[in-house]
């Protein structure tokens, strides 16, 4: 009894300290409001040069419950002015998938607003400044019904295959080939919002290399500090297996 | 060279026999933690990704290989903390098969100190036995020289019966490689009429991958800083909460190990919740799906006249999937353990590489 009394203790200041991280992100957010609600993207890209080439596809998995679009669209268009072409956005039940047109709504609004009195065109605007969402920009919202069930279903497909005789074995190469979610690029970092530490159901085949980066909180998020955590992937070693 | 670096190794080997075996003596401090969190809700598998060794050997100067013996003495340390905190199963990723991409001299080194502590292992079988662990192997082992395949199969077949508590070596694993393996391994049974296609779910998945008999991992532990899981238990850690630990592997310690269990239970209530909502998810989903298998053979049998939809028929459908899975991975498993005694009973190439 007395030690599960310590116990509980411990654990109220292990989630005070987490919701204080949360809270102090939020503060040092607005406190950089005042000087980072001015910048544009050419400000911001000139903030990111020195940072590297971010990678292809970047997924953003949302762990916190109702985040506000506002908050939610901005690592997006962020991802977009860094060059990045497919983003795929996850949380757990798939709520993001449900409010697509909002989110659509709230990318195209933030986006005009942070590329407004650009000297270049940031990445994601297509040709003859179509503006956000125009190829070759990719979004995909994923939940957790697209996670282990899709390779359940591929493996039910290529059992199939299999059977009648379309496939003759059965590889990594062509296994891949029979899912759904993620055709072609996967994705190189994932960044999580959240103070929970856990892939929630993620599709599993993907990130077998993904490197996994966290940030406490996306509420009042900051163009700065999400530069800063991006940094912590472009100076990692890639070493992978040697 | 080689030679001398075998004989080093032995030498090492030798010299740390009983680490292995060795119980811990806790500080007043360490035992009070330990009955506070043993008090609380703890993983039943921990899986471990033991990165950082090379970089510990260049930071304190000294060999590689010494920096690799101190790395699978850490391993027997993390079996005494498991022991200590009741937790039964520890998967550790001992050998990607992204490392045979390392130089030949490096192989060389991890060869040989596998196959000594694996030969050290069977001669501890007896005290193996006496603390109920049983060591299973996950991977692709025949990918190793001969001499070492053979003995992994023969310790994991003389651990086979020990029941208290599993160390789950990875060797020549990638989570992706077993995953094919498991999709493989059930396609084939669909191919040889043992399974329809519509038998294969994701507890069928799960129970055909090399840890099918292992419970999901809980707590993943990634050492070094490293923020990526390098292909590992990606299915099984699906899940899991993760942990990476800023230490190299041989500086993970007692207080690394407090802090990764005490964030477990931190998350444990969302984890749990995420859980038993995918459970859900996966059984409303396998209903509606055997409902219309169910139907599906109805209609077929009964020639489409008086066909009805009902309950009777959907149980009759579920029952006969569970009885072709259930037979399936105990063939599965007897299949596995036929392997092993053919791999431990080839005659021993003596020597290494």
């Amino acid at each position: 009894m007395i030690y599960e009394g310590f116990l509980f203790v411990i654990h109220m200041f292990l989630h005070t300290y987490c919701q204080l991280q949360v809270v102090a992100q939020c503060c040092f957010n607005i406190a950089r409001w005042w000087r980072e609600s001015k910048w544009n993207a050419d400000v911001f890209l000139s903030h990111a040069k020195p940072l590297g080439k971010m990678p292809g596809h970047v997924s953003l998995m949302f762990l916190e419950d109702n985040v506000p679009i506002e908050d939610l669209v901005k690592p997006i268009v962020w991802c977009i002015c860094l060059g990045v072409t497919t983003i795929s956005l996850y949380d757990y039940y798939g709520k993001l998938r449900q409010q697509k047109l909002e989110i659509d709504a709230g990318l195209r609004e933030y986006y005009s607003d942070f590329t407004r009195d650009c000297k270049k065109s940031p990445p994601g605007t297509g040709s003859g400044g179509k503006g956000v969402g125009q190829d070759p920009l990719h979004i995909k919202f994923v939940s957790v019904e697209n996670g282990r069930t899709d390779l359940v279903h591929a493996a039910r497909d290529i059992a199939k295959d299999l059977v009648s005789g379309v496939v003759t074995e059965i590889t990594q190469v062509n296994f891949e080939s029979y899912q759904k979610v993620f055709t072609g690029s996967h994705p190189e970092l994932m960044i999580k919002f959240g103070t929970v530490n856990t892939l929630a159901g993620y599709p599993p085949w993907p990130v077998h290399l993904t490197e996994i980066l966290s940030m406490p909180t996306c509420y009042l998020i900051s163009p700065s500090h999400f530069l800063k955590t991006v940094q912590n992937y472009l100076t990692i070693e890639k070493r992978v297996g040697k | 060279q080689h030679y001398f670096i075998q004989s080093n190794l032995r030498a090492m080997a030798e010299e740390e026999e009983d680490q292995w075996f060795k119980r811990a003596e806790y500080s007043w401090l360490q035992s009070f933690f330990i009955k506070c969190i043993t008090s609380g809700k703890l993983p039943e598998h921990v899986g471990f990704i033991m990165d950082g060794n090379r970089r510990y050997a260049k930071a304190n100067s000294i060999s590689r290989a010494e920096s690799y013996v101190m790395g699978f003495e850490k391993i027997g340390e993390i079996l005494d903390y498991c022991e200590t905190f009741h937790i039964k199963n520890v998967s550790v990723y001992a050998f990607s098969i992204e490392n045979f991409k390392r130089s030949d001299e490096e192989q060389a080194e991890l060869f040989t100190l596998m196959f000594e502590k694996t030969r050290h292992l069977l001669t501890r079988a007896d005290k193996l036995a006496e603390k109920g662990i049983r060591v299973k192997v996950s991977g692709n082992t025949t990918l190793f020289p001969p001499h070492i395949t053979q003995t992994l199969a023969e310790l994991e077949l003389k651990t086979a019966q020990n029941s208290e508590f599993c160390l789950n070596l990875c060797l020549g694993y990638t989570a992706r490689d077993e995953m094919t393996h498991a999709v493989r391994c059930m396609s084939e049974g669909v191919a040889a009429g043992k399974l329809r296609v519509t038998d294969i779910n994701e507890a069928l998945f799960g129970e055909c991958l090399y840890t099918g008999e292992l419970p999901p991992v809980d707590l993943l532990v990634r050492t070094s800083g490293v923020v990526r899981l390098s292909d590992y238990m990606i299915w099984q850690a699906n899940f899991a909460a993760l942990q990476f630990v800023k230490v190299f592997w041989p500086d993970f310690g007692f207080w690394h190990f407090v802090g990764a269990l005490l964030d477990y239970q931190r998350q444990e209530g969302v984890l749990k919740e995420h859980k038993d909502t995918y459970r859900s998810f996966l059984e409303g989903m396998g209903r509606s799906e055997q409902a219309a298998v169910g139907h599906t053979e109805h209609c077929t049998l009964d020639s489409h006249e008086g066909c009805v939809w009902n309950e009777e028929v959907t149980q009759a459908s579920v029952r006969g999937s569970e009885r072709r899975r259930e037979g399936f991975v105990e063939e599965v498993r007897r299949g596995r353990r036929e392997q092993l005694q053919a791999l431990a009973a080839r005659e021993l190439v003596v020597g290494g590489d």
